[in-house]
């Protein structure tokens, strides 16, 4: 490789790379508009590179194993320590719970979130889960479905969404504000999870549109029904997929 | 915590093994732990958390004796297609082959550049080379990409007026 060439190449390459000044990008554009050969290059390099993300993006949307979950936090702390942060702990809670006893008065689960917020939540907790996504499986998806309805005093019946290539892993029973709600986990081919969320609303609202919104990092599409109902379908798939499968588990709820 | 998925990303491209990624990234997010004194908190901790990858994965490709690819050269492998002369469109699972086929210094240059989109300040920060040998290596790894996977080979190409 002569000294010329191996200057084009480091052109090239800071041309794919974006480390190249407006002018000198704009002179290399030019370029390979009177040259088909540089231009061919530019096109294949670029494709390498578009490849080389496609090839292994998908990674980026996977559950975390549970186990680098756990390296991930902090190392348990020596004995000392701990103590000094029980102790801590205890007057802090002793002061909160005085404080909390002389508040004026709220009602336990008066203080109900938006569904979209309590769905992300659920969801990002759940999701990594390897061993214990749910807590009743799909293979029993009959009790799960009857189990569900009973605890929210309202029909459940867990969406099919076979169609969109997802997979019903299970379901669980759910706090909510106090309340019992109820979450079904999907899981795509790929390891690619979606959770829908239901409750049934504190206060009789109208029924809404399909909303989306963003928690999280996750997709969050949700609506009431006309029977009192708040549901959300979360995940991190592309937009109009999410959309799609929102759709069809608001028509078969 | 955020930066987990982008690392397990970053070491299952590095090593072409799903369980291997994710051990490397253990043991990654154990060692930034245990030395989360040497991390200056004004500074972005992404090539922080890479340059600690990266030094696990030096140490256990040199373990490796069976391994050859950290020496990084020049001449083509055995085996390569000549390249065709039309650039088609790139198959992931070739992509995939040929990354575990160039060097490992040259890979992890690409990585951090072409996948993690490092600045090439970035990405000679992260390996502690000078910013010229990312430039080098990087051109060597397209260049063996190229001819891997088919693409019209940069020793033909015409020098740019």
């Amino acid at each position: 490789m002569s000294r010329r060439d191996a200057m084009d190449e480091g052109r090239i390459n800071a041309w794919l790379d974006g480390e190249l000044s407006p002018e000198a990008r704009a002179e290399l554009d030019r370029a390979a508009q009177s040259d088909p050969r540089l231009a061919a290059r530019l096109a294949t390099d670029r494709a390498l590179r578009d490849a080389l993300r496609e090839a292994f993006d998908p990674v980026l949307h996977e559950p975390v194993p549970a186990r680098l979950l756990r390296a991930a936090l902090p190392r348990p702390w020596s004995w000392w320590r701990r103590g000094v942060a029980a102790a801590a702990c205890v007057i802090l809670g002793a002061a909160l719970g005085w404080q909390v006893a002389h508040l004026p008065g709220t009602a336990p689960g008066a203080g109900s979130r938006p569904v979209s917020i309590e769905a992300a939540a659920a969801h990002a907790v759940y999701l990594p889960e390897v061993r214990h996504p749910v807590e009743v499986d799909a293979s029993q998806r009959t009790h799960l479905d009857a189990w569900l309805s009973k605890r929210l005093a309202h029909p459940m019946v867990s969406p099919d969404l076979g169609a969109f290539g997802l997979r019903l892993v299970g379901g669980r029973l759910l706090p909510d504000a106090g309340r019992p709600a109820a979450q079904y986990m999907y899981e795509s081919a790929d390891g690619e999870r979606i959770t829908v969320y239901a409750r049934v609303e504190a206060r009789a609202a109208a029924p809404t549109a399909l909303r989306f919104d963003e928690d999280r990092g996750f997709q969050v599409i949700h609506w009431h029904d006309e029977d009192g109902m708040a549901y959300a379908v979360t995940g991190r798939l592309d937009r109009a997929r999410m959309e799609q499968v929102a759709r069809a588990v608001h028509e078969q709820m | 915590m955020a930066q987990i998925p982008r690392l397990r990303r970053y070491a299952f491209a590095l090593t072409g093994d799903r369980v291997r990624g994710d051990d490397l990234v253990q043991e990654c997010l154990e060692r930034a732990w245990s030395r989360r004194r040497l991390y200056e908190p004004s500074r972005p901790i992404r090539p922080w958390l890479f340059a600690i990858l990266h030094n696990l994965y030096v140490n256990q490709v040199r373990r490796r004796a069976a391994e050859p690819a950290l020496i990084s050269g020049d001449s083509p492998g055995l085996g390569e297609v000549p390249a065709p002369e039309e650039p088609g469109p790139v198959d992931v699972e070739d992509l995939r082959r040929a990354l575990v086929r160039l060097p490992a210094d040259q890979r992890e240059v690409l990585l951090l550049v072409g996948l993690e989109q490092l600045s090439y300040r970035e990405a000679a920060g992260t390996l502690g080379i000078p910013v010229g040998t990312v430039m080098s290596r990087l051109a060597r790894a397209r260049e063996r990409l190229r001819r891997l996977l088919g693409g019209p080979d940069s020793a033909r190409l015409r020098r740019i007026k």
